[in-house]
């Protein structure tokens, strides 16, 4: 079963269209989402989870068409954790236990040791990384399916976002467990995702297994003139300076002999929005 | 429901301590016999309980955040009612409590005017909550907050007309509603209940 089908999903606010997106993710996968700022990723959540209501197109969740019926098995980080500010881990654990139905008290404990998070510091006191470690902890804690983190690995230390992409692929080991993280930082999505989405101003650019991606995309880094010699459709996206020249190419079309090293998630990402804009 | 109270326990715990302060220094200025009015302030203060919570939600994101957990927009709605409908029931206990012993003291103890008094501390609580919520579900407590003054105003004002009424009249003694007296607790029930109804219309088409 698919844990995500979005089907020419739409939403217009005022200077922005989510335009058409279509988006599915296989059980049991990671998929990661990347767009610059704006670009539709927050938006997406939020429409899958009906915080904001879509324009036309469908969503379905763990086969569900109505989210809310479903909810219970979503887990959830969002952008700014959302936590009441006022309460305590413990608290936050107490309110949880009688939110879902099926809350680990002892999970979320071990999980709030793990995380090194004070039981009785008030929310609002807490380090942006304390939140979202604390969010993580609610998200892990009531045996969801299906993950939806939405830039929630920012704010972490390079060491704590290294905890986090362990515990997600700890999480997608367990059969039919999927999960949809959208993040600015790139390399992350390239350790964990098994799929790679980029949005550019609302529209879907490509969604393709990462490792494919890897394979089907090359950089050339060469002086102009040999990129001259390189048929035009296979440039995706080119840069000359006075110093030579780098490009984005389809590994299929570059003429052998051409020395083309790999790329990675982060590159290609910022060349094809350059290509894009 | 269960999650959602509790939560709110905990915030009203931590945040609204202030308003407690508040109502027990209106409530004894009201059992002095100073000013009738105090009485109702009391009232306005604990119909401002789930406006106050709801700016912290705000705040926190929690108005976001809730709406990805297994909760419903009218649960979402009808927490704060029932969090102010709880409030308000208590300074009304309490109100009553010291209006019985002070014309205990005063000797002129009278069942109908107790009920008058009752009935217009109901009347003005659900005015406060009904008149503000609304705005604040569908606008937000930021947006909403130029409405939210404007209607404490109108509250204080209609508190204000209410205990002058009952100055000039001299109620201490005498009713004026007589077999009215519950009149305006039911009108306030029904604004609230209606001010409830819509406030989970308004909500269930906002966008966080």
């Amino acid at each position: 079963m698919n844990a995500l089908e979005l089907k020419n999903l739409t939403k217009t606010f005022d200077g922005f269209t989510l335009d058409g997106l279509n988006l599915t993710l296989p059980g049991g996968c990671i998929m990661g989402l990347v767009g610059e700022n704006g670009a539709g990723k927050s938006t997406t959540v939020k429409l899958i989870l009906d915080i904001i209501h879509k324009d036309g197109g469908s969503v379905k969740v763990l086969g569900s068409e109505d989210v809310g019926l479903v909810k219970d098995d979503v887990g959830v980080v969002l952008d700014e954790a959302g936590l009441p500010e006022g309460l305590n881990a413990a608290q936050v654990g107490r309110v949880m236990a009688l939110t879902y139905k099926n809350w680990d008290a002892d999970g979320y404990a071990k999980l709030i040791r793990d995380f090194d998070l004070p039981e009785k510091k008030l929310f609002k006191d807490f380090s942006k990384g304390m939140k979202m470690k604390l969010g993580f902890a609610v998200a892990l804690s009531h045996g969801a399916r299906l993950l939806l983190l939405d830039e929630a690995t920012s704010g972490l230390d390079p060491v704590a976002r290294d905890r986090m992409l362990d515990l997600l692929r700890d999480f997608v080991c367990d059969d039919g467990h999927s999960v949809l993280i959208s993040s600015h930082i790139v390399s992350d999505l390239e350790k964990v995702c098994d799929y790679i989405a980029f949005i550019h101003k609302g529209k879907l650019m490509l969604c393709e297994e990462k490792d494919r991606l890897l394979e089907e995309y090359r950089i050339v880094r060469c002086a102009p003139e040999e990129l001259a010699k390189i048929p035009a459709p296979a440039v995706l996206h080119k840069k000359i300076t006075p110093y030579g020249a780098e490009a984005l190419v389809r590994r299929a079309d570059v003429p052998s002999g051409t020395s083309a090293g790999p790329v990675n998630i982060e590159e290609l990402f910022v060349l094809m929005s350059k290509e894009a804009n | 429901m269960k999650a959602l109270l509790l939560k709110d326990w905990y915030m009203a715990v931590k945040y609204c301590k202030a308003y407690l302060v508040i109502v027990a220094v209106f409530a004894a200025v009201a059992m002095s016999g100073a000013n009738f009015m105090y009485g109702f302030y009391a009232c306005i203060m604990a119909g401002m309980v789930p406006v106050t919570l709801l700016s912290y939600d705000e705040r926190s994101k929690w108005t976001v955040y809730s709406c990805a957990l297994p909760y419903t927009r009218a649960q979402l709605v009808s927490v704060k009612y029932i969090v102010g409908g709880l409030a308000q029931l208590a300074v009304i206990i309490l109100l009553t409590a010291i209006q019985c012993v002070r014309s205990g003291f005063s000797g002129g103890f009278d069942f109908g005017v107790l009920l008058e008094y009752m009935s217009l501390q109901i009347f003005m609580s659900c005015l406060v909550c009904s008149v503000n919520l609304p705005f604040v579900f569908k606008y937000g407590v930021e947006k909403g907050r130029a409405w939210y003054y404007i209607a404490l105003v109108l509250v204080f004002g209609v508190a204000g007309a209410l205990a002058g009424i009952f100055v000039l009249s001299d109620t201490s003694r005498h009713g004026i509603l007589g077999a009215f007296a519950l009149v305006p607790a039911i009108a306030g029930i029904v604004i609230y209940a209606l001010s409830w109804r819509l406030s989970i219309r308004f909500y269930e088409k906002r966008e966080m």
